[in-house]
C-alpha cells in the first residue's frame, strides 16, 4: 500500500496502543489481577497474549479486502446501513464514558497520590485546553508525538522497575502451581479487557498506512506488553503480596514510593508522574479523535474541526459527573466495563468477520 | 453556573459564525444538539454537584449493585 503523509503508519499506531493502555495497565490490572490469580498474578498477560496476537489476525483479514477503510466503513458495508449505524451509536457512547472516565481516572491518581485536598478542576481545565488545543491538528502530529512520548515512558518506567528490584520477595509471587491455572486465566479476562483497545485504532483505520503489517506488528509489540505487564504485576504484589495489592489504590505508584537508594534518593514519585501524565494526554487525544470520527461518520459530516471546543466542556462536564470515588471506578472496571470492552474489542469483530465470510464479503 | 453558560454560548457563536460561511447546515444542526447536551449535562452537574454518579445509575440498571 502507498503512504501518505496524512496517514500514519501501523507501526506508530502500535506505539499509540501501548501508550494508551499505560494508563489502565498501572492503575487497575494489578488490582484486578491480584484479586483473580493471587501470587500467580504476574503470569497472566502470558495466559491471554494468544487472544490478542488473534485478533490482530482477525483485522488482517479484514483488511485484506478494506484495504483503506475505517471500522466503521467496515461494519456498516458488511451488517447493513441499519445494523451498522446501531453499532456506531453503541461505540459512541461507550466512547464517550471511556473518554470521561479516563479523565476522571487521570484526575484522582494526581490527587490522591501528590495533590492531597486540591480542587480537581484545577487540574481538569488546563489539561483540557490543551488537549483541545492539540485537537486541531489531527491525528498525524499525536503520533508522531507519541513517538517521543514513548521512549521516554518505557526508559523511565523500566528504570523504576530495576530499582524496585530489591524490594521484591520471591515468597509473595510464589507458589505457582498447577491449581493457579484457572485463577491465571481469570486474571487475563482483565488484561484482555485493556488488550480490547488494539480495535480502537480501527475507527482511524483509513487514516493508517501499511495495514498488511498488522500482525507482525503486532507480534512485535505483544512482547513488549507481555514482558511490561508482568513487570506491573510483579512489581505491586511482590513488593506488597497480593492481599495488599488487591486492598490499595495505585499499589504500582505505593511501590514507587518504597525506592529508595542508598537512603539519598527518595520520593521520586513526583518526578516520574509527569512521565505518565503525557500517556493520559495520549490517551485521552487518541480517544477524543475516535469519538469524533465516529460522530463525523454518523452524521455524515464534512469535518470534526467545529465540535473540538464544545467537546472538550462536554467532557469537563462528564469527567465531573462520571465517578464520585475511586471505588466506583474500580468496582465499574471489575464488573462491567472490562466485559463491555471484551466485547467491542474481541467478541464483535470476530462476529463480524464470521457474518462478512458469511456473506463473502471478506 | 453562569460561566458555563457563557462559555457554551460563546463557543456557539464562534463556531456556528464559521459554519453558516461555510454554509454547513448539517453541521450546524449537531453542533447546536451537542451544546444542548452540554448545557443540559452541565444543569445536572452544577444544581446538585454531590449527586448520583453516571456509573452508579449504569451499575443500578443493571442489578450490579456494589
Amino acid at each position: 500500500m502507498l503512504s501518505d503523509s496524512k496517514k500514519i503508519s501501523i507501526r506508530q499506531a502500535g506505539f499509540l496502543f501501548i501508550t494508551y493502555i499505560f494508563t489502565t495497565s498501572i492503575n487497575l490490572i494489578p488490582i484486578y489481577t491480584s484479586i483473580k490469580a493471587k501470587q500467580g498474578a504476574w503470569l497472566a498477560p502470558i495466559g491471554v497474549i494468544g487472544v490478542f496476537i488473534l485478533l490482530s489476525f482477525i483485522w488482517q483479514g479484514f483488511y485484506k479486502q478494506y484495504t483503506n477503510s475505517s471500522l466503521m466503513e467496515i461494519y456498516t458495508d458488511i451488517t447493513g446501513r441499519f445494523v451498522g449505524k446501531v453499532l456506531i451509536i453503541l461505540h459512541l457512547f461507550w466512547m464517550f464514558l471511556l473518554t470521561s472516565l479516563y479523565l476522571r481516572i487521570l484526575i484522582h491518581r494526581l490527587v490522591e497520590s501528590i495533590y492531597a485536598n486540591v480542587n480537581m478542576d484545577i487540574f481538569a481545565i488546563p489539561f483540557l485546553i490543551v488537549i483541545v488545543y492539540t485537537l486541531r491538528f489531527g491525528l498525524v502530529p499525536l503520533a508522531r508525538f507519541n513517538e517521543i512520548v514513548f521512549p521516554l515512558l518505557a526508559l523511565v518506567f523500566y528504570m523504576l522497575v530495576a530499582l524496585i528490584l530489591p524490594n521484591i520477595k520471591i515468597k509473595f509471587l510464589t507458589p505457582v502451581t498447577y491449581r493457579s491455572i484457572i485463577p491465571i486465566f481469570q486474571g487475563g479476562v482483565g488484561i484482555l479487557g485493556v488488550f480490547a483497545y488494539f480495535t480502537l485504532l480501527f475507527i482511524v483505520g483509513d487514516k493508517i498506512n501499511n495495514k498488511e503489517k498488522i500482525v507482525k506488528t503486532t507480534l512485535q509489540i505483544s512482547i513488549f506488553l507481555v514482558l511490561s505487564l508482568t513487570a506491573i504485576i510483579s512489581v505491586a504484589i511482590g513488593v506488597f503480596s497480593y492481599k495488599v495489592a488487591q486492598r490499595v489504590h495505585l499499589p504500582f505508584l505505593i511501590a514507587v514510593k518504597q525506592i529508595s537508594l542508598f537512603n539519598t534518593l527518595e520520593k521520586i514519585e513526583s518526578a516520574v508522574l509527569p512521565f505518565w501524565l503525557l500517556s493520559d494526554f495520549v490517551l485521552i487525544c487518541f480517544f477524543m479523535i475516535c469519538t469524533l470520527s465516529l460522530l463525523q461518520y454518523l452524521f455524515n459530516l464534512s469535518s470534526t474541526q467545529p465540535f473540538i471546543n464544545i467537546y472538550g466542556i462536554l467532557l469537563f462536564i462528564l469527567s465531573n459527573l462520571v465517578a464520585n470515588n475511586f471505588f466506583e471506578i474500580q468496582y465499574f472496571f471489575e464488573d462491567f466495563m472490562i466485559y463491555v470492552n471484551i466485547f467491542f474489542g474481541f467478541i464483535l469483530p470476530t462476529l463480524i468477520l464470521i457474518i462478512g465470510k458469511i456473506r463473502k464479503k471478506v | 453556573m453562569i460561566p458555563l453558560f457563557i462559555l457554551v454560548a460563546g463557543v456557539s457563536i464562534f463556531e456556528i459564525s464559521i459554519m453558516v460561511k461555510k454554509k454547513q447546515k448539517k453541521e450546524i444542526i449537531v453542533f447546536i444538539f451537542f451544546a444542548l447536551i452540554t448545557l443540559v449535562f452541565g444543569l445536572c452537574y452544577f444544581l446538585n454537584p454531590s449527586k448520583k454518579s453516571i456509573i452508579y445509575w449504569i451499575m443500578n440498571i443493571l442489578g450490579l449493585i456494589y
